[in-house]
């Protein structure tokens, strides 16, 4: 052989057997995907305690005994669905918080139509979020309730807490985006000049499809190209193949965002900043940061690409409590919920979370029944 | 007396009468032909007009495809257009300039759509020719397995570059725009169908909607008034 030596000849007979393997591996894909795989997800029980319009309110009852008095409120983000959180029995944050003895609520927004185009946040929030609290407090005969946000969703439920504190014990926000003034993250500078206007006299609703095509483009060597390679890497790995199926049947079921509520959004927030300002109103009332005086925890995820921790980080300094703590999980901004490396921290940190505020409301309700005792003078005085 | 004319004979005499010469028919059959060939004919001197600039002639040889792309939009725009581009008059002129419009916008549509997806697809080559280069420059041989992952990563990086570049911006705000503009000038199309049909048109809809959406808002106040007044009582 004239030019080619031993190495080089190695190398090459290795590109030939890993492309042959490829191949091989890419033959069984018909055959795999033609079975009847289960694939199916939310599969943790639940009961429809409330319905209004196209929003429902799910019911979790807990695992065992009930360890945290006051219940949960789950509020998904307006895309994507809320059964992210219950993607399968060993990775959803829905069954740790059950096994943690949390009585969990969550909200399923439904899917938007036509109908729902002119939906505001101040619908959302002060319409369907406070009747849902409204039900569950009259449910548990309970003044407060904890509030669990996700993405969109917590920043929904920040807006809540800050225009209804009474009504909120614990808030605990996850990848919630507050500070919209970053170049960090892409669809923050995308957002930046986007013609909302236009995009909502074409179409109405924000469709679905349109965001995970923004979503998809993000990253395309990720997610268009290294994502399919490795399914087919592991396309004789029945775990991973359903797991895989049950991401891409979660990923690619996108309801359509209603339009004034995405335009507020954009315009509000990724544009003009005005939540962290202290400046978003909402049908008139102004929401104020400084009114969050309840305990709260907020998670981001360190390779969060869509929110990126400059814009969740900064909200923990703008509220009106010192119990205020941000926790970092080494994630991305779905990872956080279901990778099996942040099963064991989320969940189970919320839990850790709210027992020990649970034990210090009885310490301060125990210390108030309790008479004072006058403090013996000091010596020295 | 004259026996009538049986009904045959009255046929004949009738479409005798009424028979065309074979020739006019032949003449207008010929006109139409003349016609047609010169129609052919002008658009084939087009085309080829279109094709004979100065890059034109790369259109089928050598042509990159940018210039490729750039000639299909200049034959789609200068061309096709063109042919619609003629001022409506008379009492459709409504529904020929929603058409017009609605052919122009797609045209444009098309147009960006075309440029988007070039700059897309520009990593992807670039990440090629950065893969070459490592390669190159590596002392040894970059194992089978991770030349994958390894490319991948000069792909991400590429696309990162790409989409805080300065180009990227303008492209993605023109995209949209013309995918904004083809939709609402379908919508335009749409509405004239279905308003023929007796149908309501999503203005239509929209309106009642944004009337039941303000409704239920009201009757919401009404009731908390209500409940309030109650409690006063």
């Amino acid at each position: 052989m004239v030019g080619l030596d031993e190495p080089r000849l190695r190398l090459m007979a290795d590109f030939l057997r890993q492309s042959v393997k490829d191949l091989e591996n890419l033959m069984k894909v018909p055959g795999v995907l033609g079975r009847d795989l289960p694939a199916s997800i939310g599969e943790t029980p639940y009961e429809i305690v409330y319905e209004e319009d196209r929003l429902r309110l799910k019911h979790y009852r807990p695992v065992g005994k009930k360890r945290i008095g006051t219940p949960l409120l789950v509020v998904y983000a307006l895309i994507n669905r809320e059964t992210m959180l219950d993607l399968q029995p060993d990775r959803s944050v829905i069954q740790g918080l059950l096994r943690g003895g949390a009585e969990v609520y969550m909200i399923d927004w439904g899917t938007p139509t036509r109908k729902d185009r002119f939906l505001t946040i101040d619908d959302h929030v002060n319409g369907y979020m406070d009747r849902v609290v409204e039900v569950i407090r009259q449910r548990h005969a309970t003044p407060q309730v904890n509030l669990l946000g996700v993405c969109i969703g917590g920043t929904f439920s920040i807006m809540y807490a800050a225009l209804h504190p009474d009504k909120v014990k614990n808030l605990i926000t996850s990848v919630s985006p507050v500070q919209f003034d970053t170049d960090k993250g892409l669809l923050h500078l995308w957002m930046k000049d986007f013609d909302v206007d236009g995009l909502i006299d074409a179409y109405g609703n924000i469709p679905g499809d349109f965001l995970n095509f923004g979503f998809l483009m993000l990253n395309p060597a990720r997610l268009v190209i290294e994502k399919y390679k490795n399914f087919v890497d592991h396309i004789e790995e029945m775990s991973f193949v359903e797991n895989f199926l049950r991401m891409e049947k979660w990923i690619f079921d996108s309801p359509d965002v209603p339009a004034e509520t995405f335009r507020q959004y954009v315009k509000d927030c990724y544009q003009q900043n005005l939540l962290i300002q202290n400046k978003m109103r909402l049908n008139g009332s102004r929401v104020d940061l400084r009114r969050i005086t309840m305990p709260v925890l907020n998670f981001y995820g360190r390779y969060d690409h869509l929110v990126p921790p400059e814009a969740c980080v900064p909200f923990i300094e703008k509220i009106g409590t010192k119990d205020g703590e941000n926790v970092c999980i080494d994630t991305g901004h779905i990872g956080i919920y279901v990778s099996s490396k942040a099963q064991k921290e989320f969940a189970p940190r919320i839990v850790r979370w709210l027992m020990e505020r649970d034990k210090e409301d009885k310490r301060r309700a125990g210390e108030k029944r309790r008479p004072r005792r006058e403090k013996a003078p000091s010596p020295n005085v | 007396m004259d026996k009538p004319m049986s009904e045959k004979k009255q046929a004949r005499g009738r479409k005798k009468k009424e028979a065309v010469p074979d020739d006019v028919v032949l003449g207008i059959l010929q006109e139409m032909g003349d016609l047609w060939a010169r129609f052919f004919q002008e658009q084939m001197t087009s085309f080829g007009k279109a094709a004979s600039t100065d890059t034109a002639n790369l259109f089928f040889a050598e042509a990159s495809k940018s210039d490729l792309q750039q000639q299909w939009q200049h034959f789609i725009r200068e061309e096709i257009n063109r042919c619609f581009q003629v001022t409506p008059i008379g009492p459709l002129r409504q529904y020929q300039e929603k058409a017009s419009r609605f052919i122009q916008t797609f045209a444009e549509w098309e147009n960006a759509c075309g440029e988007f997806s070039t700059l897309l697809n520009k990593p992807l080559a670039q990440s090629l020719e950065d893969m070459e280069e490592k390669i190159q420059a590596e002392k040894q041989e970059i194992p089978v397995e991770n030349r994958f992952p390894l490319w991948i990563e000069l792909l991400e990086n590429r696309y990162l570059a790409l989409y805080r570049s300065e180009e990227f911006m303008p492209a993605l705000h023109k995209t949209l725009q013309a995918v904004t503009s083809v939709t609402k000038a379908r919508e335009g199309l749409m509405d004239d169908l279905l308003k023929s049909s007796h149908l309501p048109t999503t203005r239509d809809m929209d309106e009642l909607y944004r009337e039941i959406y303000l409704l239920k808002k009201r009757v919401e106040l009404l009731e908390k008034e209500l409940k309030a007044q109650h409690g006063r009582t």
